[in-house]
């Protein structure tokens, strides 16, 4: 299946890159094991001298119902993906294949989107919300946050890549465009379906801005808005947040794992041909 | 929607009827996706920019019009102007580094290794980490007394370094640890974009008789025309709105030698409560984001096949 | 990906559910931040007021970086919370937003209250702090510097302090002197010791440039460019604090609130007296925390019933030596077990704080946007780039023209 061997370098330079992006993070989920003492030398230890969990357990205790603010930010970041990846696909493909009235505009609107501050417009936003009856519920972690403008950016720029004339030859035989989309743009966009979906997982799971403006009630709290309540005015909790991040790590990561494995060469091939 | 194909003709203004469906069907596609955004996002940026024509002080206080005050008031601050500049330099400094680092990531993990999604896991793994820790984590290795590199420095008998407290240093962190936060962000869009790079086109290329970097120059780098595009503009506005990383890291100093544009804007309006004037400066800043990426999609356009 | 699909829908499904069988619902919230475990504590005061009352109050924390951003936008969407812990400085943000809180307690009870225009309270005030001087003596004692302690009548002018100070500077395993929080209002309070106030007339006329102010950001502008005390707040807010506890690190300028997190240190700690101007004067900034009640909330007379519960000795007491804070209320017996000594340190430099300073100070916090502008000054100072005259100048054109 393989066309050429690899190049000698390839091997050392991967695990040079692994050791670049890994130590730092060893160094902070090993931290987040280090008794509090150990945390505060004047020359700091690398490997932990002592094993705890007591940082854990302080998290565990500052965060009012914590397996439930677990269960909340794996529903919404869940949801909210299954959401995005649908309609972002769908715009995605509006945008990359068909040319219309106000494409460009469409796109550069949905892109300075990314740019705008929220927190600065959190008073319209919050009234917004309370208007369709968002405010306090999940929906409004889930639905808004699910129009992401990098999502219906990144499928764009990759269904460019796709030729025109599988479409155009799908057309002529008489498919509908529904029928189209489901059946050629959707097979053939999976590895960008599947960056849609590791992105939307971790920008849900990490999200801190909508469950702040909408979310009241701590039993709906999220991960990130109860991680942000060990701030105080002149105190922060570092070994209970540094806790906190280390466990939020594993499900992103399990979702990483699941996902990638969409990455295979030459889909768009097997697409023609199928 | 219905199907219609217009080869059969079968109503007598089925072609007619097919082209108005073909406009149609785009606005269709992207329904879903304009309505939350005009509700959610697009309408309280209205309500956002009205703000920046008005004297308001957030907080329940009532905005009230006073025209083009506050963007008078903007051009005349020198704080604005610093951030603004300052936050050009570091898009300046830090594009081109992410841009090519995570090109060259993905460029070896498309290589056929064996394990796979442990390079693929391991290098995206800083992206899953939330900025204020990634910032937090640096802040611990990189920090003058304390940090992990100054203990390293003593143990081998060596001066202290000065590091963070030195302006020029805590600047040259920022675009460092904003590349390893990101690169394996961007690592994944352009792989994703690799991989589905059709096995023929190397086929043909390696029947040419193409080395090497003919493959890549001829062969993937035009391929990747649309994720380049992508990565230059997401990566270019990521770091135009750098601000959680460097708040939990440098927290804009020493002596604000770190305070980018959002900070600046964030500090207007939540600490010395001019959110008026804070959405004048957002205002100005989502405008010249636009002008930059408008600029690249035309030239990526212009350029053809996009 | 169909796997993902079909647990998307089952959490879905157990999302309506669940969303469906919430019963418990609060009477009405109350809005919070913690600095430390006192979010417990209130959490277990409000069971007991339900079990005593039957009302059900319901507390939720939020981040202190966005805690008035988010009260603002839920008073302005409709969804003001009943009760919401108060520093003096949302108190005055929010002035025209809380209940006058008439009759609902016993004023002449508490310090440190917060009043309207109408001179009514804004808050129950629930406990005090201030500035203090921290000291290691476990450093200090080894490396030769003397020091006054608590109850000395004679005790040290800032010269002095420098002078003794200055010898931690050979010292063996010392990192650096001290360390000041780089919160500048920690810095204001060493105007007052020079003895001048910041306003003759408030926003008008102040005494921001006069020698004496220009004497004492001199001192702290000194200790910056000499190295006396370290620069690393200016790049992370906590610093100060860690590095003291690293145990390398002479003396910290801080306040009441990092007692009970200095409780584990691994060295000998003790509050100490800080310095006075050259006539004497002794002064400490004061604040504090405190309950007050908002506006629209549909719940206000509960808000006050509950305000006035919290009032009564036993409960405000409860709250207090959980933490333990300095309390509010007069005569309080608090237990703070071994922090009493740096406590009642501190109840002798408010003590010994002249009225005047005490008044002046509450005036300056009225200016929207304060705290920022006096943290530059500090950022300045450190830089070293202007003289402390050029700052003081600085701080005083944006002081008066953030009141215009």
């Amino acid at each position: 299946m393989r066309r050429h061997r690899t190049p000698w370098f390839t091997y050392p330079l991967a695990v040079f890159f692994a050791a670049f992006f890994l130590i730092p993070v060893i160094y902070a989920v090993m931290s987040a094991f280090k008794p509090v003492a150990e945390l505060r030398l004047i020359v700091p230890t690398f490997f932990p001298r002592s094993l705890t969990l007591d940082n854990f357990r302080s998290a565990w205790n500052a965060v009012p119902h914590f397996p439930t603010v677990l269960f909340n930010t794996f529903l919404v970041a869940v949801s909210s993906t299954a959401l995005a990846v649908t309609i972002n696909t769908m715009s995605g493909y509006a945008l990359a294949k068909f040319r219309f009235k106000g494409d460009t505009l469409i796109l550069m609107i949905i892109l300075a989107t990314i740019m705008l501050p929220l927190e600065v417009i959190m008073v319209p936003i919050f009234r917004v919300l309370r208007f369709f009856g968002m405010y306090n519920s999940l929906w409004a972690l889930i639905i808004p946050p699910a129009a992401t403008p990098a999502g219906i950016f990144l499928m764009r720029q990759f269904l460019l890549t796709i030729p025109n004339d599988l479409i155009e030859s799908a057309r002529i035989d008489g498919a509908s465009e529904w029928k189209i989309f489901y059946k050629i743009i959707v097979p053939n966009a999976k590895p960008a379906i599947a960056t849609i979906a590791i992105f939307s997982f971790m920008w849900r799971w990490n999200d801190y801005i909508w469950p702040l403006i909408a979310i009241s009630s701590p039993r709906k709290y999220t991960l990130q808005l109860a991680i942000a309540t060990f701030q105080g005015q002149y105190q922060t909790d570092w070994s209970s947040l540094l806790a906190t991040s280390a466990i939020s790590m594993i499900p992103m990561l399990i979702i990483f794992l699941i996902f990638q494995r969409q990455f295979v060469q030459g889909t768009v091939e097997t697409g023609m041909k199928g | 929607m219905t199907d219609s194909p217009p080869v059969k003709q079968r109503r007598r203004d089925s072609y007619k009827y097919y082209i108005l469906k073909q406009k149609i069907v785009p606005y269709m596609f992207l329904l879903p996706n304009l309505l939350i955004f005009g509700l959610f996002i697009i309408t309280p940026a209205i309500i956002g920019i009205y703000f920046s024509f008005t004297l308001f002080r957030g907080l329940g206080d009532t905005p009230v019009f006073n025209g083009l005050d506050n963007y008078r008031t903007l051009f005349g601050d020198q704080g604005f102007r610093d951030a603004m500049r300052n936050t050009i330099f570091l898009v300046a400094a830090t594009l081109p580094i992410v841009f090519f680092s995570s090109l060259m990531l993905a460029l070896l993990l498309a290589q056929p290794l064996r394990a796979k999604a442990f390079w693929r896991a391991t290098y995206y793994w800083p992206v899953m980490i939330s900025f204020i820790v990634v910032g937090l984590i640096w802040q611990w290795i990189l920090r003058d007394s304390r940090g992990l590199l100054n203990g390293l420095v003593v143990t081998l008998g060596f001066e202290r370094l000065q590091t963070l407290l030195n302006p020029r240093f805590a600047w040259w962190s920022v675009v460092f640890v904003f590349t390893w936060s990101r690169a394996g962000y961007y690592m994944i869009m352009f792989l994703a974009a690799l991989l589905s790079v059709p096995v023929s086109l190397y086929e043909a290329a390696e029947i040419d008789g193409a080395n090497r970097l003919q493959r890549f120059l001829y062969v993937t780098y035009p391929v990747l025309k649309p994720a380049r595009t992508m990565v230059f503009i997401l990566a270019a506005m990521e770091i135009f709105k750098i601000y959680p990383l460097v708040v939990s890291f440098t927290a804009g100093g020493p002596f604000r030698a770190t305070v980018f544009t959002v900070q600046y804007i964030y500090e207007t309006a939540f600490q010395y409560r001019q959110v008026g004037l804070a959405s004048a400066m957002s205002v100005i800043m989502i405008l010249f984001v636009m002008v930059f990426s408008g600029v690249n999609m035309y030239l990526a356009k212009r350029g053809g096949e996009v | 990906m169909k796997k993902f699909l079909v647990l998307s829908l089952t959490l879905f499904t157990a999302f309506v559910v669940a969303a469906c069988g919430t019963s418990d619902r609060p009477d009405f919230q109350m809005m919070w931040f913690s600095d430390g475990t006192e979010g417990q504590v209130m959490r277990e005061l409000l069971e007991r007021y339900r079990d005593e009352t039957g009302v059900y109050i319901e507390l939720f924390e939020i981040g202190w970086d966005v805690y008035e951003t988010r009260l603002g936008t839920m008073i302005d969407g409709g969804e003001a919370p009943a009760l919401v812990r108060t520093t003096e400085g949302v108190m005055n943000n929010f002035k025209d937003l809380l209940i006058e809180l008439d009759d609902v307690f016993d004023t002449t009870a508490y310090t440190n209250i917060f009043y309207s225009a109408n001179n009514l309270p804004l808050g129950l005030p629930m406990d005090v702090t201030a500035n203090g001087l921290f000291v290691n003596t476990d450093i200090l004692d080894r490396c030769g510097v003397e020091y006054p302690v608590r109850g000395d009548e004679d005790i040290w002018t800032w010269d002095e302090f420098t002078t003794e100070m200055d010898k931690l500077r050979d010292c063996d395993d010392v990192s650096v002197p001290g360390v000041f929080d780089f919160q500048g209002h920690r810095f204001m309070a060493m105007i007052y010791q020079q003895g001048v106030k910041i306003w003759n007339e408030p926003f008008t006329d102040s005494n921001l440039t006069s020698p004496e102010a220009v004497q004492a950001l001199t001192i702290l502008h000194d200790f910056y460019q000499n190295g006396m005390i370290s620069k690393e707040v200016f790049v992370s807010g906590g610093a100060a604090a860690e590095m003291f506890q690293t145990g390398t690190v002479g003396f910290h300028m801080s306040g009441n609130w990092r007692v009970s997190g200095y409780g584990d240190n691994d060295f000998e700690w003790a509050v100490i007296p800080m310095p006075t101007g050259p006539e004497g004067h002794r002064a400490t900034l004061l604040g504090g925390k405190a309950m007050s009640a908002v506006q629209g909330s549909g719940n206000e007379q509960a808000a006050k019933d509950f305000i006035a519960w919290l009032a009564e000795p036993a409960n405000h007491d409860e709250f207090n030596n959980f933490v333990p804070f300095l309390s509010a209320r007069i005569g309080a017996e608090i237990d703070f077990g071994e922090f009493q000594e740096a406590y009642s340190m501190f109840q002798d430099e408010i003590n010994a704080t002249d009225p005047a300073f005490v008044s002046d100070w509450l005036t300056q916090t009225q200016i929207p946007g304060m705290y920022p502008m006096i943290n530059l000054m500090t950022d300045r100072a450190a830089e070293g780039v202007m003289t402390p005259l050029e700052i003081l100048e600085a701080l005083e054109a944006s002081l008066i023209a953030a009141m215009e």
